[in-house]
């Protein structure tokens, strides 16, 4: 008897259970990737959380101070009108360029349509722009001589140009124009994708039973796309509380303006998260307290969706 | 008859917004 065998008879100890073979492969394969986003994702989520729980002193490190900050939200006037902005840009916004894209994907997966590809391309073009870009390129097209009150001139619809960038209300609607413009098409291809996985029969027997078009879109097309729509009115909540090129762009003076848009019209969430962080005196305790608002507003809202969707998963 | 062109006028409706669109989204890369 060896030496080796000996001990492990003196101290017996149940083996160790092994993975098997094919976990083991898994899991070194996606051993990196999990490092990865724990790294990048996980630890950045619980810091900016324990972050938030702290405020700042001067010379001194940061006190834990509970929930202060989070009460802070409710008394700070500048968040709650960021918070209104976004809310207003959230509630117009999204549904009208929701709906725009649910006709146009009607429309184009209608085989009667003659050139569908090609007007598939051109309204989809728009999502392949740069953010930077076309919020440059609207905020010259809607300035006071700029080639939108030109040709509104020009039809004899406005007899004065429209203040569209220094107005506090028409700034907000050359954004959400500007927005819907940029998404709508995006959003198309989705529902176009989803129709098309829609089986002919279906629209076969409605038409032998007389269902007409609209009938058809409401009873078949609609709730055959639910999970799309509500995959798409998500993304869209997050993207418009998540906004920030679009009114950064299109204020005068960009980041380093006084305010973000005439009376800090087009201020959002995550434009005074920057300033918190950037502009003013950096607060970075502060702004991650407005992340997290932003994180509850998200879930609420997905949460809301998913009820009114009727989604049990 | 009257079936006829209400059809024709839908499918005219429809290529209308569909020009519309296009034109919209195609009109800024000009």
């Amino acid at each position: 008897m060896t030496d080796k065998l000996m001990i492990k008879m003196a101290n017996p100890r149940r083996p160790r259970r092994k993975l098997p073979r094919n976990d083991r492969y898994g899991w070194s394969f996606i051993s990196l990737a999990v490092v990865i986003l724990a790294l990048f994702m996980l630890y950045p989520i619980v810091s900016s959380f324990i972050m938030s729980l702290y405020a700042p002193r001067q010379g001194f490190q940061p006190k834990f101070v509970y929930f202060s900050n989070y009460l802070r939200l409710f008394k700070d006037q500048v968040f709650l009108q960021a918070l209104e902005n976004t809310l207003i840009f959230f509630i117009i916004q999204v549904p009208i360029m929701l709906l725009l894209a649910l006709c146009l994907a009607a429309l184009l997966n209608n085989k009667a349509i003659k050139l569908r590809g090609l007007f598939r391309v051109g309204i989809f073009l728009p999502a392949v722009t740069s953010l930077v870009t076309y919020s440059t390129l609207f905020k010259m097209m809607f300035s006071l001589d700029g080639l939108i009150n030109k040709f509104l001139l020009k039809i004899h619809l406005i007899s004065s140009p429209i203040p569209w960038l220094s107005d506090p209300f028409w700034a907000k609607v050359t954004v959400m124009i500007a927005m819907t413009w940029r998404w709508t098409g995006y959003n198309m291809i989705f529902y176009l994708s989803g129709m098309q996985n829609i089986p002919d029969e279906l629209y076969e027997s409605a038409t032998i039973d007389g269902a007409n078009s609209f009938q058809q879109l409401s009873k078949i097309t609609v709730p055959l796309l639910k999970p799309i729509i509500l995959f798409t009115a998500i993304t869209s909540t997050i993207g418009t509380l998540q906004l920030f090129d679009e009114p950064t762009n299109f204020a005068s003076g960009g980041v380093t303006a006084a305010t973000i848009g005439p009376g800090n019209s087009l201020l959002t969430i995550a434009v005074y998260i920057y300033n918190l962080c950037f502009k003013y005196m950096p607060n970075y305790w502060y702004a991650a307290t407005v992340s997290y608002a932003i994180v509850i507003i998200v879930a609420i809202l997905s949460f809301v969706q998913f009820k009114l969707a009727g989604e049990r998963q | 008859m009257k079936m006829k062109m209400k059809l024709i006028f839908i499918r005219l409706a429809q290529y209308l917004f569909l020009v519309a669109a296009f034109v919209i989204a195609v009109f800024p890369f000009y």
